[in-house]
């Protein structure tokens, strides 16, 4: 009696373990890698994704391919709807490896695209998200590039170039939670397609406020130059600056050097009104290219050094009045504020107060090494 | 009585609380927390362990003076035996309750995150049928399984050291800025992960050389715990952003969701494996408690006669509650009624065993 009921409870137990409410089969569902969102007439959404898939001709290898589909609707889900009814098998999200976002619907707020991303559990929550110059339809519509898929190309260009410090390291989850931060913003990686020639480049970063891009985009030199400002140094950060006037300009009058380190100190004086934050940048410099001079005397790569300093001084300068034009609190000095000078935050407006302040940044740079010729 | 093969040692004591402390309610711990005391909610945790501590004092001092007996067994003796009776079944009712909460989170989670076509039933189902399978064995082998199961919280504390690439300290400081009242509000949210301790009542017999280290053995159980819960707390608090982790039920899975590794894409899956033991191992040690009640009271003794229906009443009150707020409201209900149960009324037993003089009588023989 008690082993028939305990063989009972076994396949009971065993005819539902099989999970065949929630099977999804891999070989009919089609996986979407590259999203893009756009803002078309009458504020509907354009959503055009790349799907993944094989072609196995007889025998040989299979060779991955891609599917390109778009369309409209109101809301991200309802693209997303009537894409699936253009393709052969449910649509999955749950590979997506970047979103890319036009121009004109980055104004608008952002979150309301995102949400279905952090609400439904299948997504991707470590995909990139980038802005398009122009529309964001048009890079995804290059499909291929030189054999690449466009999905891989665009994925590869934005790891290496967070590799290189050029574009904030962002993804879905990491912009999150600075959206839902009143004090710090965020900043995401801006895209373009090449005049003329049929190719994907990066353009700089897309400096946000709140939930929404400010218009204003940073230079890929003056990104990285932020990004060390804010400590978020990937392997590389190159720089070029010319360091001579000759008459004719040639590669001889530039320097490029790679920070090797770059150490960072702020400091907040709240005593001042109003507000001074000043911002040391320690940089510890391996020159890369310098064709003009030999750097290994005493005195010279001291003198060279301080040129350098004083360049990216003025560089840093420039680039504050930029994030203050665009209401950009990347260093997240709100955050710091309310965490170490709690007094001080509650007596400020921060979405104006912000603006306002001083900005002090101070670059050092100091040469430590100059590759393997003198 | 505790018969000789069916005692368990100090050591699988400590893991068995531990486990029975440790369950479903941790996944939401850090948003109950963060609600009401903000980045504090550490604090909160850690508070709400030293006010389990002191409820093992209570317990403790008051199954002392009755070391052979469970909390069903002697409570005749202190009240008699119609009143007792009632608290029998007013007890048994209460770790069918939490039982029944374990299971309804467990499945709502499993629900939510991996299998949103699945119904519920059939995971309840699933559970159910785990629970039954152990709790109808002696205290032993239930506490011999939950120390194996305890290895794997080495693997969730590393897991979640995962998050300390993307954290920002700032976010819980200044220390102590919702203030004491919220502090300590927030912390009777978070009794409800943190309930299990009070399963001494019933199983203090059954520990060896019960005279003393029980309460060593109880302490470490709950200081792990506490740590435990109080690491989770603060490292979800200081990825989430203050006013993000106020839209995250669950940020411990949220939080592995977002790491993405070339060998396992989806850390939060993983981690959801290992936890579903921990949420067995508690809904276990519920069954076998409310089961032991019921034993006594109806079954001369035997808990694996309980253990059927028990489960089953288990699984229809997990099965009830059809929306989220529902799921809310019954899990607010227990956590609230729970204080009764682990606080007033063994402090009751515990001073009217005082005022009437009665303890267990010694054998004269050992």
């Amino acid at each position: 009696m008690k082993r028939l009921l305990l063989l009972l409870i076994a396949v009971c137990t065993l005819s539902i373990t099989t999970g065949c409410w929630d099977r999804q089969l891999l070989k009919n569902t089609r996986l979407v890698y590259g999203v893009s969102l756009d803002k078309v007439q009458n504020n509907h959404l354009l959503t055009t994704v790349s799907i993944h898939s094989s072609i196995s001709s007889r025998g040989g290898p299979s060779s991955p391919t891609n599917d390109i589909v778009s369309s409209r609707g109101d809301t991200v889900h309802e693209t997303r709807r009537n894409i699936e009814r253009k393709i052969s098998g449910p649509f999955s999200a749950s590979k997506t490896q970047f979103v890319l976002l036009g121009n004109e619907l980055a104004k608008d707020n952002i979150y309301g695209l995102l949400d279905i991303f952090y609400r439904d559990p299948r997504s991707q929550l470590g995909a990139r998200v980038a802005v398009v110059d122009g529309r964001a339809e048009d890079i995804i519509k290059l499909k291929t590039k030189e054999e690449t898929l466009i999905d891989e190309y665009i994925w590869q260009l934005i790891k290496t170039e967070e590799q290189n410090t050029a574009i904030p390291a962002s993804t879905i989850q990491t912009i999150c939670s600075n959206m839902f931060d009143s004090g710090h913003d965020f900043a995401l990686p801006q895209l373009r397609i090449s005049p003329g020639k049929k190719r994907v480049e990066l353009a700089g970063t897309a400096l946000f406020h709140g939930k929404q891009f400010s218009g204003i985009t940073l230079s890929p030199s003056d990104s990285t130059l932020l990004l060390l400002l804010a400590d978020q140094k990937k392997k590389f950060a190159h720089f070029t600056k010319k360091v001579k006037n000759s008459k004719k300009e040639t590669p001889f009058d530039y320097v490029t050097f790679n920070a090797k380190k770059a150490k960072v100190r702020m400091n907040i004086d709240t005593n001042q009104t109003p507000l001074k934050v000043s911002i040391h940048l320690n940089i510890k410099a391996v020159i890369n290219e310098y064709p003009s001079d030999r750097i290994n005397r005493k005195g010279r790569e001291k003198a060279l050094g301080k040129k350098l300093t004083a360049q990216l001084t003025e560089q840093a300068n420039a680039l504050m009045t930029k994030l203050q034009k665009a209401n950009c609190d990347y260093f997240g000095i709100g955050r710091e504020l309310m965490a170490y000078h709690p007094d001080t935050w509650k007596k400020l407006r921060w979405e104006t107060a912000y603006r306002n302040i001083r900005l002090e940044p101070k670059v050092n740079v100091d040469i430590v090494g100059y590759g393997i010729i003198d | 009585m505790a018969t000789k093969n069916s005692t368990i040692t100090q050591g699988q004591l400590t893991f068995f609380i531990f486990q029975t402390q440790i369950g479903v309610g941790l996944l939401s711990l850090p948003f109950a927390v963060a609600k009401i005391a903000h980045g504090d909610g550490w604090i909160s945790t850690l508070l709400i362990g030293f006010f389990i501590q002191l409820c093992i004092f209570l317990i403790w001092a008051l199954n002392r003076r009755f070391p052979t007996l469970s909390l069903y067994e002697f409570m005749p003796q202190i009240i008699g035996k119609p009143v007792a009776f009632f608290f029998t079944l007013l007890y048994s009712l209460y770790f069918i309750g939490i039982g029944g909460v374990v299971l309804l989170l467990f499945s709502n989670i499993i629900n939510n995150w991996v299998f949103d076509v699945t119904p519920r039933w059939a995971l309840i189902l699933l559970m159910v049928s785990a629970g039954i399978y152990l709790a109808r064995e002696n205290i032993r082998i239930i506490a011999r399984f939950h120390v194996f199961i305890s290895f794997f919280a080495f693997i969730l504390i590393f897991l979640a050291c995962m998050a300390y690439a993307h954290i920002d300290i700032r976010y819980i400081l200044p220390i102590g800025h919702s203030g004491a009242l919220n502090i300590i509000k927030a912390s009777s949210e978070a009794l409800l992960s943190m309930l299990g301790f009070e399963a001494l009542l019933v199983i203090f017999p059954y520990v060896e050389n019960n005279e003393k280290g029980v309460l060593k053995a109880m302490s470490i159980a709950n200081l792990i715990a506490t740590s435990l819960s109080t690491f989770l707390v603060f490292t979800c608090l200081i990825v989430f952003s203050p006013q993000e982790i106020l839209v995250i039920p669950q940020p411990m899975l949220y939080m592995l969701k977002s790491f993405t590794f070339t060998v396992i894409e989806r850390l939060d899956l993983f981690f959801l494996s290992i936890w579903i033991t921990f949420a067995v191992t508690s809904f276990v040690s519920y069954l076998y408690l409310a089961s032991k009640g019921l034993g006594y009271a109806f079954h001369k003794n035997r808990h694996k006669n309980a253990v059927w229906y028990a489960a089953i009443a288990c699984g229809f009150i997990a099965l009830y509650p059809d929306s989220q707020l529902a799921i809310n409201r019954l899990a607010f209900f227990i956590t609230r009624t729970s204080f009764a149960f682990f606080a007033a009324i063994p402090l009751t037993l515990l001073l009217l065993s005082h005022v009437l003089r009665k303890k267990e009588r010694k054998d004269t023989a050992s």
